[in-house]
């Protein structure tokens, strides 16, 4: 199988569960480096964005695209759901972010702070929404779809490199330590992961340095533990959120 | 291609737990050599390659690593020859490396050392004079300039390079430990006992800092804590050559200061009595084991100076003090070895014990 055999066996699972197919859509703009917007009741087709760039990984960001909206479908309506952020979370986050910058003396300007909110608050959301799912999507298709690895292991060795980042000096510039330890401590689950699959422990490295080594642990363990099938999802947001102390941030809600 | 990795990762964000250090110990010598220990076991044997730096201007630790066979990035490869003593084999590419980057601070700092470890003393002092002038603030520049002088027999000149960098990093354990070393060799022990104390506070099983302490507390007249560092560094353990200098400083202090406190010891001469009375009934090669014996255990240090019978041997049975085992030893050598030299002086004590016993 080729992994562009691969990548459309899981599209057809999803065309097959759904009754809708996939229309793939280049877009420079879009979250991540790719994403899927399920179709309403309404619309012909699911729609996945990737960017550019990344055409060559477009396989295997498409089986994980697919892979995640398939889980949300598969799953009974009572535990689908979307993430919601609660009106604490903006003004929390502000609040966050403005005694961080006047605490520091950062050289971010106060002006960014609305864009800072948007942007810390909104992203701390989506990888809440996304990384424990995508841990048991990824773990699928390291297990079942062999031909994907090598698109898998780059796109992931990509994630782990830019999840670094958030660890150096220029982020705590403008991220309030809150922010910044649900953030690391979220990629140390997912870094964790990895470094067990490759049995590669050295790519966790990062994240234990700075002290996020129990935290990894634990969220990983609740991926583990937590019932595996879709209609698990929902519990492992929540208990992610509340271990990561973000529940009076974000909510999971029935989704619409 | 493997995925090469990289991140950045501020001091104070480091887990300190991991290498049982506190926050008081952030950026101090101990610190970043704790640290590279840290990362340095991590990447043992992953199989690819791995560089850490500890960046003491932006106060963070730079690690980067790949699989990729082909990735050793020239500084690496010099680094690596270094860290395995190939300082001549290191030099060319260091050498090349400044060539190419002659403002490059760390190109500039592993010439200048590798220089000065070859003994190539006026380059090591024209490349690390050169990194100074780049960069003023540069610790570990400025240490190795102040080694390099003092290497040079010119150490105002080493001390105060030592000094400048000791008031950006007060707490720098080779720099203490170097000025240390400094002053007593201009016969400032006054001074050099603060620094070194604050070396050895910097680095609590440094041998080198505890023993340069004791030669220091020595030249200040305090024979017995000078004693105690010595006790220190033979119990920490090391290097031979630290721990036979601990050993012997210990036998010659305990000597003078045995001596210091009179000329005639009565107690050491009704000691060697006793002895010379249990090795009459003894054979020769019974009394050699008896002193060879004590002579073994004397080179982890007799305590001399506490009266406790705290000792005991296996060729002769009951329990002794520091000073008896001294002493039976001293009679022990006469019996066999009559010329050997055992460090210490009881003649006068062996010649009065003999005559009482007529």
């Amino acid at each position: 199988m080729t992994p562009t055999e691969a990548s459309k066996s899981i599209e057809e699972k999803l065309t097959a569960a759904s009754g809708k197919s996939v229309l793939a859509q280049r877009d420079s703009n879009c979250s991540g480096h790719a994403s899927i917007k399920i179709a309403s009741d309404d619309a012909p087709a699911h729609v996945l964005r990737y960017k550019p760039e990344l055409e060559s990984e477009l396989p295997y960001l498409s089986a994980f695209q697919c892979g995640l909206a398939l889980r949300s479908i598969q799953a009974k309506t009572v535990n689908r759901f979307d993430l919601a952020s609660t009106p604490a979370m903006g003004q929390e986050v502000k609040e966050l972010i403005e005694e961080h910058l006047r605490k520091t003396g950062s050289p971010v300007p106060m002006a960014m702070v609305p864009q800072l909110c948007q942007q810390l608050g909104h992203g701390l959301g989506l990888q809440l929404r996304s990384m424990p799912i995508a841990i048991r999507v990824d773990e699928w298709l390291y297990r079942d779809y062999p031909a994907l690895a090598e698109l898998q292991r780059k796109s992931i060795e990509r994630q782990l490199q830019e999840a670094m980042h958030a660890l150096g000096p220029s982020v705590r510039d403008f991220a309030p330590q809150r922010i910044i330890d649900a953030n690391v401590g979220m990629s140390c689950a997912f870094a964790k992961f990895w470094a067990a699959a490759w049995n590669e422990p050295e790519v966790a490295v990062p994240f234990i340095s700075a002290g996020y080594g129990k935290i990894g642990d634990e969220l990983l363990g609740l991926v583990q533990s937590l019932d595996r099938s879709p209609d698990g999802d929902r519990e492992l947001v929540n208990q992610w959120a509340e271990l990561l102390g973000l529940a009076d941030w974000f909510q999971t809600i029935d989704k619409q | 291609m493997s995925q090469e990795y990289s991140f950045s990762l501020p001091y104070d964000a480091f887990d300190l737990d991991l290498i049982g250090l506190s926050p008081a110990d952030v950026g101090g010598s101990d610190f970043t050599a704790k640290v590279s220990e840290f990362f340095a076991s991590q990447f043992a044997k992953f199989g690819g390659r791995a560089r850490v730096i500890c960046n003491d201007s932006a106060k963070t630790i730079d690690v980067k690593w790949t699989k990729e066979r082909g990735f050793k990035e020239p500084k690496d490869r010099a680094l690596e020859l270094l860290q395995g003593g190939k300082i001549a084999e290191a030099i060319p590419l260091l050498w090349t490396l400044h060539q190419e980057h002659p403002n490059d601070t760390d190109a500039l700092y592993n010439l200048g050392v590798a220089y000065s470890e070859l003994g190539q003393l006026p380059k090591a002092i024209a490349i690390l004079g050169r990194l100074v002038e780049i960069d003023p603030k540069h610790v570990h520049g400025l240490i190795g300039i102040g080694v390099a002088y003092i290497r040079t027999q010119k150490l105002q000149f080493g001390e105060e390079h030592l000094r400048k960098a000791l008031k950006l990093d007060p707490n720098n354990q080779w720099a203490l430990r170097n000025l240390g070393a400094c002053l007593l060799k201009q016969d400032k022990a006054e001074e050099a006992v603060p620094v070194l104390e604050a070396a050895v506070k910097a680095a609590p099983r440094d041998l080198q800092s505890i023993i340069g302490l004791g030669q220091a507390l020595e030249e200040v007249g305090r024979p017995e804590d000078a004693d105690d560092q010595y006790v220190k560094a033979i119990q920490i353990g090391g290097p031979q050559q630290l721990l036979d200098l601990a050993k012997d400083r210990r036998t010659a202090l305990a000597h003078k200061t045995m001596r210091d406190r009179g000329d005639f010891r009565p107690d050491v001469m009704m000691y060697i009595t006793g002895a010379l009375d249990k090795f009459a009934n003894l054979s020769t090669k019974d009394i050699q084991a008896i002193g060879v014996e004590i002579a073994i255990l004397g080179q982890n240090g007799l305590d001399i100076n506490d009266p406790d019978q705290k000792y005991s041997l296996r060729s002769l049975p009951g329990k002794y003090s520091g000073l008896q085992l001294c002493s039976i030893m001293y009679a022990a050598f006469k019996q066999f070895s009559p010329h050997e030299d055992v460090g210490i002086d009881f003649s006068k004590e062996y010649d009065a014990a003999r005559e009482m016993r007529g």
